[in-house]
């Protein structure tokens, strides 16, 4: 009996057709007629909403990793970043920086992806091992909104043109600029106060992840 | 074994837990026999077939009782509403059961991804002796990693820490790949990191388990992480001489010095460990010279394949200096 109670207590409620004629009520099989609108409450959502995206919040960790010596005298918390990561943030982040990087060189892109993925693993790990207490999620977060930075110096290297071949001192500048940029960022958030004297065993880490994304943009 | 009512034999139905047949395709006998019932509790029912005819119809016998584990079941002696109150019944217990392996089921897998997380970061903390290191710890041994040791009297001791190997073996990578992007190396069938991190990591492993094969072979006391770490720190010569190598890419004289010196001292500094953690000469000679010959070779052969002299910086050096001598 268990089973037909059962049945019985799922298919009833908004699922009851009003139009259901009473003689299939009769034979019980009125559940043919009935009609699923839960999913209807949901369809109603906005997709932002739906995929939990949330744009001012998304817009201030952005302002607070762009400028992240300046934005504490501002009356910003920088520490939003590492209590509350998201992931369409950094996800729009690394797909800024793929965009910039693929030109002539497609295949940048998965290395790129998967570089953000393992290099933050290998943060975490680092991180854990060396006595901090931070996430896969937060490094994942603050590895990826970091990559601003570089592509902002990337894109300015591609208008000044100082990203080609050869000799270049303003493409050399630009370049450690960025990294340094990006490194600072990302080592501010995830260094937490608990290893502070370790900081620079979690940041040389970092560093070289971000040397990696700029070979990237130069030919992977 | 035979009933008590009409002393015909009993039907007896067995099913292993594999048969994948519909209960209900079998029978009422059959799904009420293997509902979920523990079949010695099941009183069986003689089937309607082998029941005598006249017994059927004028049966004045008392019908016959089934015992279900908590409910108790009383069958009339009408054939047919004995099956149809069996079907209800094992319907019900059939859900009941499908539920608790549901049940059973959804516990189960979650118990396992928790214990895998769990693992994982157990695993985690198990590598923290390797890694948790002070950053002056690490700068120390980066230094002593190109010092030899001269006393081979006395084993000199080797750290079981990770970090600084792995970053060093992280740095070979970045700079072997400026080394690639400088000389214009282009590899038809690979990417320049993906060739870049299979050469470091490769090497890595390579002299680790180099220096495991000798220590077997020549008694040398070592263990594999000791081993790891040996083989990690002596990269730092390679990172070093392939960054100056970088500076001065336009000859190739300040490459062969730094490869002397830098990298020189740097084997000497492991084959003496090893040395030293070795009992015997002649084994010791073997594992220094074999580990020296390779260390050394390596970085030429990274040298050699990934960064090539620039001909044409040197062409166009050669025809300025010409021109001034002209002139």
């Amino acid at each position: 009996m268990l089973a037909i109670e059962t049945y019985s207590e799922i298919y009833t409620g908004d699922r009851k057709n009003a139009d259901t004629p009473q003689w299939l009520e009769k034979l019980k099989l009125d559940w043919l007629l009935e009609t699923d609108n839960e999913h209807e409450k949901f369809d109603n959502r906005p997709l932002l909403e739906e995929l939990d995206i949330d744009p001012s919040e998304i817009w201030y960790k952005i302002r607070c990793i762009l400028l992240p010596v300046f934005i504490s005298k501002w009356g910003y918390q920088k520490h939003v970043l590492r209590d509350n990561p998201d992931f369409w943030g950094p996800l729009m982040s690394v797909t800024i920086f793929s965009a910039i990087s693929v030109w002539g060189q497609s295949h940048v892109v998965g290395w790129i992806y998967t570089f953000w993925f393992s290099g933050s693993a290998l943060i975490f790990g680092l991180g854990r091992v060396l006595g901090g207490d931070i996430t896969y999620s937060q490094s994942l977060s603050i590895i990826g909104y970091s990559l601003l930075p570089l592509s902002t110096v990337c894109l300015t290297m591609m208008i000044t043109g100082s990203c080609s071949g050869g000799f270049n001192f303003l493409g050399y500048v630009l370049w450690i600029f960025g990294i340094v940029w990006s490194s600072y960022s990302a080592a501010s958030l995830l260094v937490a106060d608990e290893f502070l004297d370790k900081k620079p065993l979690i940041t040389y880490p970092i560093i070289l992840l971000y040397i990696y994304f700029m070979h990237f943009f130069t030919g992977v | 074994m035979e009933t008590e009512a009409t002393g015909e034999p009993a039907v007896t139905i067995e099913m292993s837990e594999t048969d994948t047949e519909s209960f209900e395709d079998l029978g009422p006998r059959v799904a009420f026999a293997n509902g979920g019932i523990t079949q010695a509790e099941v009183t069986t029912i003689p089937s309607v077939e082998e029941i005598p005819e006249g017994t059927l119809i004028n049966s004045t016998l008392d019908p016959p009782t089934v015992n279900i584990s908590s409910a108790s079941l009383t069958v009339p002696a009408t054939s047919g509403v004995v099956r149809r109150s069996i079907d209800v019944d094992n319907r019900a217990s059939e859900a009941t059961i499908a539920a608790a392996q549901m049940v059973h089921q959804i516990v189960s897998t979650g118990k396992e991804k928790a214990a895998t997380w769990v693992k994982a970061y157990a695993n985690l903390d198990n590598l923290r002796p390797h890694f948790d290191v002070e950053p002056r710890t690490v700068v120390n041994r980066l230094i002593q990693s190109f010092v030899p040791i001269t006393d081979l009297s006395s084993p000199e001791k080797v750290p079981t820490e990770l970090y600084g190997p792995l970053v060093t073996s992280l740095t070979l990578v970045a700079v072997l790949q400026m080394n690639m992007k400088t000389s214009n190396t282009s590899l038809e069938e690979a990417t320049l990191i993906e060739t870049a991190l299979t050469t470091c990591f490769g090497y890595w492993a390579f002299l680790t388990g180099v220096i495991i094969g000798l220590s077997y072979l020549c008694s040398t006391y070592i263990n594999k992480i000791q081993a790891c770490s040996i083989a990690g720190y002596g990269m730092v010569s390679h990172v070093v001489v392939s960054f100056l190598a970088e500076l001065f890419h336009t000859d190739r004289t300040p490459f062969f010095m730094f490869w002397f010196t830098i990298c020189g001292a740097s084997s000497a500094r492991m084959a003496t460990v090893i040395a030293s953690r070795t009992v015997g000469v002649s084994q010791r000679i073997l594992a220094s010279s074999i580990i020296i010959f390779i260390h050394m070779t390596f970085l030429l052969y990274l040298h050699f394949s990934y960064h090539h002299i620039l001909d044409e910086i040197v062409e166009v050096v050669e025809h300025i200096e010409e021109a001034l001598d002209i002139e």
